[in-house]
């Protein structure tokens, strides 16, 4: 690894890191046009008196962003010394960011499609503590990111990650130095992904859900098209329900076709690569993401399967570093840190990176929800689901609608039941696995997900326990890490006293780093 | 309408009221050799146990009212958002402060514990979890 030469004075990014602040001003703006209502109102009055002011008004409001990155960019300043990076920057309010290379808990790149051509990258520290002060170096060269990289590598080593880095090395497959890919995507698993996003499906129901009230409107349109082609009072009945499936399977289509762009420009070209002891993944159409991340600062995987990843054999994975947990507050939702998503993979792939990211601890753990070592939890979970969601409140209708319809309002206890097989079906789910080194929490409704922790990560640990988990002798556990929580609900009491404490046990006597 | 809303409120006022009385003398706190924990709620009952080396930093504060009474509350942080992080409250203000010092002074303290062999498992039931074992 190059050593870096510390800069002895603060220098200013490259003339094009003003396209940067120019975009993030843009992103500021439109992230808070909901603030904004007035402005944007008095440019929608604008547009109906005279069209021409309003795109004056509009050209304004760039010209304003423009001025903004200009100054931001002007007011931008960094340096690198032995311990770490310094940022200044604010027009009128002025901001000293000190990034230190030991709180840096991964680097990434970020190229946007102006960058890609001119060569340039944007950097972003991701540290542990609060996401409101991430630090961001636009528009540097990609070897001089890759040199603070490996500073921040070297810098980890020298601190006692080493420990970590060999362990998760020397039981891994041999890595060579410039790395190796795991997974490179390729345009049938755009579709793949495409199809299995969960958002395709939450869309599926829920624009029929939200079509109701447009229904007349829509009816007229439908009409008034129809009235126009042919005659819609003789249109056969046949016809008519070929012409509304056309419809569904059109609106369907567009649905996939909008999942499938997002997925193009999200993950073309997706690769993950295991270099020495960091994973990094790479990939997107327009602006192209690497996330890096060191095997050793993943705090918690998560696999996920939904009902259509099962039927390909496909799973999904995350790996959360430190803080990806905490939501990003930043205007324009770039802070925060980012987690390593990995949006398609086959089971070998996924039991095969449990290695380099636990090293050897957690051989006995498996990372997909399929495994068959789970332990279920107590079925006094759908019983307490049951009386909190489906008995107590379908009683409370009854009893409350019973003056108004009479017998009628009996129809309301049809939910109790209806809730206790909703319950029973996530219960199926739930299950966890341990072995000395780590815990696998699996839950899930129609598909499932593991979450999957080293003991010596936690954070802290909370039993909680109900009226009713009392008399059963059961409790629920919450192990908080620094990515989030895992939750273990409705086990064994004394089970979970014993996890608990031989948890606190791993965290107060591993000498590794955490983080 | 107006009544039902009435009395909603005094329902309301009154359990603010009434609940403390029943809820707050379950609350505790306990500190071990390397960690501190803190237990409450009187019908979901919690106990969250922070460990010193997780500790990020931690910190008192007191309203105007608990300024009244001299009263103060600890928060202790860990790493990742607020799910892991302690809030004792209702401290005296000086035990507060000393609890502070004591919590910020072992996280100084225990950065590098000496390690205990890995391999074994702890005794399950030692004295630390008979502490924590009254929720």
């Amino acid at each position: 690894m190059a050593a870096i030469e510390f800069d002895a004075e603060w220098q200013r990014s490259s003339p094009f890191g003003a396209v940067f602040f120019f975009e993030r001003a843009v992103k500021g703006l439109v992230g808070n046009l909901p603030q904004l209502g007035g402005t944007v109102a008095l440019l929608v009055t604008l547009w109906r008196e005279s069209p021409w002011l309003a795109l004056l008004g509009f050209v304004g409001l760039l010209a304003l962003c423009a001025a903004v990155g200009l100054l931001r960019y002007w007011h931008f300043r960094f340096r690198q010394d032995e311990r770490g990076v310094r940022i200044r920057q604010g027009i009128f309010k002025k901001e000293h960011l000190d990034v230190e290379y030991d709180r840096i808990q991964g680097i990434n790149v970020e190229q946007s499609l102006i960058f890609r051509l001119l060569g340039l990258v944007t950097v972003r520290f991701d540290t542990a503590g609060s996401t409101k002060q991430e630090g961001h170096l636009p528009a540097v060269t990609r070897e001089f990111a890759e040199a603070l990289r490996g500073r921040v590598e070297n810098r980890a080593r020298d601190d006692g990650h080493a420990a970590a880095a060999d362990a998760s090395t020397a039981a891994g497959a041999p890595a060579a130095r410039g790395g190796r890919v795991l997974l490179a995507l390729g345009n049938a698993d755009m579709l793949r992904i495409a199809v299995t996003d969960p958002s395709v499906l939450v869309a599926l129901v829920a624009v029929p859900a939200l079509l109701p009230p447009y229904g007349d409107a829509l009816k007229d349109l439908a009409e008034a098209a129809m009235a126009q082609a042919v005659d819609y009072q003789n249109l056969g009945a046949a016809l008519l329900a070929a012409v509304l499936l056309g419809v569904a399977l059109a609106g369907l289509s567009i649905l996939l076709l909008l999942a499938v762009c997002s997925t193009f420009l999200r993950f073309h070209g997706y690769q993950l690569r295991l270099e020495e002891n960091t994973l990094r993944s790479r990939g997107g159409l327009m602006t192209r993401k690497e996330v890096v991340v060191a095997a050793a600062k993943i705090q918690q995987v998560t696999v996920v399967q939904g009902p259509v990843l099962r039927l390909l054999g496909r799973f999904r994975l995350r790996a959360l570093p430190a803080g990806s947990g905490i939501p990003a507050y930043d205007m324009d939702g770039t802070a925060g840190t980012q987690r390593l998503q990995v949006p398609l993979l086959l089971p070998s792939l996924a039991q095969e990176l449990r290695t380099p990211i636990f090293g050897d601890e957690g051989a006995g753990l498996s990372l997909l929800p399929t495994g068959t070592r789970f332990t279920a939890i107590s079925p006094h979970y759908i019983r307490a689901r049951a009386l909190a969601f489906g008995v107590a409140p379908a009683l409370a209708a009854t009893i409350a609608a019973a003056p108004i319809l009479g017998a009628g309002a009996l129809a309301f206890l049809a939910w109790a039941p209806l809730v206790a097989l909703l319950a029973w079906q996530s219960w199926r789910h739930y299950g966890y696995m341990h072995d000395d080194h780590g815990l696998v929490s699996r839950w899930g409704f129609l598909g499932r997900k593991v979450s999957v922790c080293l003991f010596r990560k936690v954070q802290a640990v909370t039993v909680v326990r109900s009226p009713m988990q009392r008399r059963k002798g059961l409790a629920t556990l919450h192990v908080h890490l620094a990515s989030g929580a895992l939750l273990v609900p409705f086990i064994d009491y004394q089970r979970a006293c014993e996890l608990r404490d031989y948890m606190l046990y791993k965290a107060e006597s591993s000498r590794l780093p955490w983080h | 309408m107006a009544s039902v809303v009435w009395g909603l409120g005094v329902c309301f006022a009154a359990w603010r009221l009434i609940w403390p009385v029943f809820e707050v003398p379950r609350r505790g706190y306990a500190v071990r050799e390397k960690d501190i924990a803190f237990k409450s709620g009187l019908l979901w009952r919690s106990v969250t146990v922070v460990p010193f080396n997780r500790v990020q930093h931690a910190a008192t504060g007191s309203g105007m009212l608990d300024r009244n009474f001299g009263l103060a509350t600890l928060t202790v942080f860990t790493a990742g958002g607020s799910g892991g992080d302690l809030h004792i409250a209702g401290l005296g203000a000086e035990r507060a402060e000393r609890l502070r010092a004591h919590v910020v002074a072992k996280v100084g303290g225990t950065a590098h514990p000496p390690e205990s062999p890995d391999h074994a498992l702890p005794p399950v039931a030692d004295e630390g979890a008979d502490a924590l074992g009254g929720n």
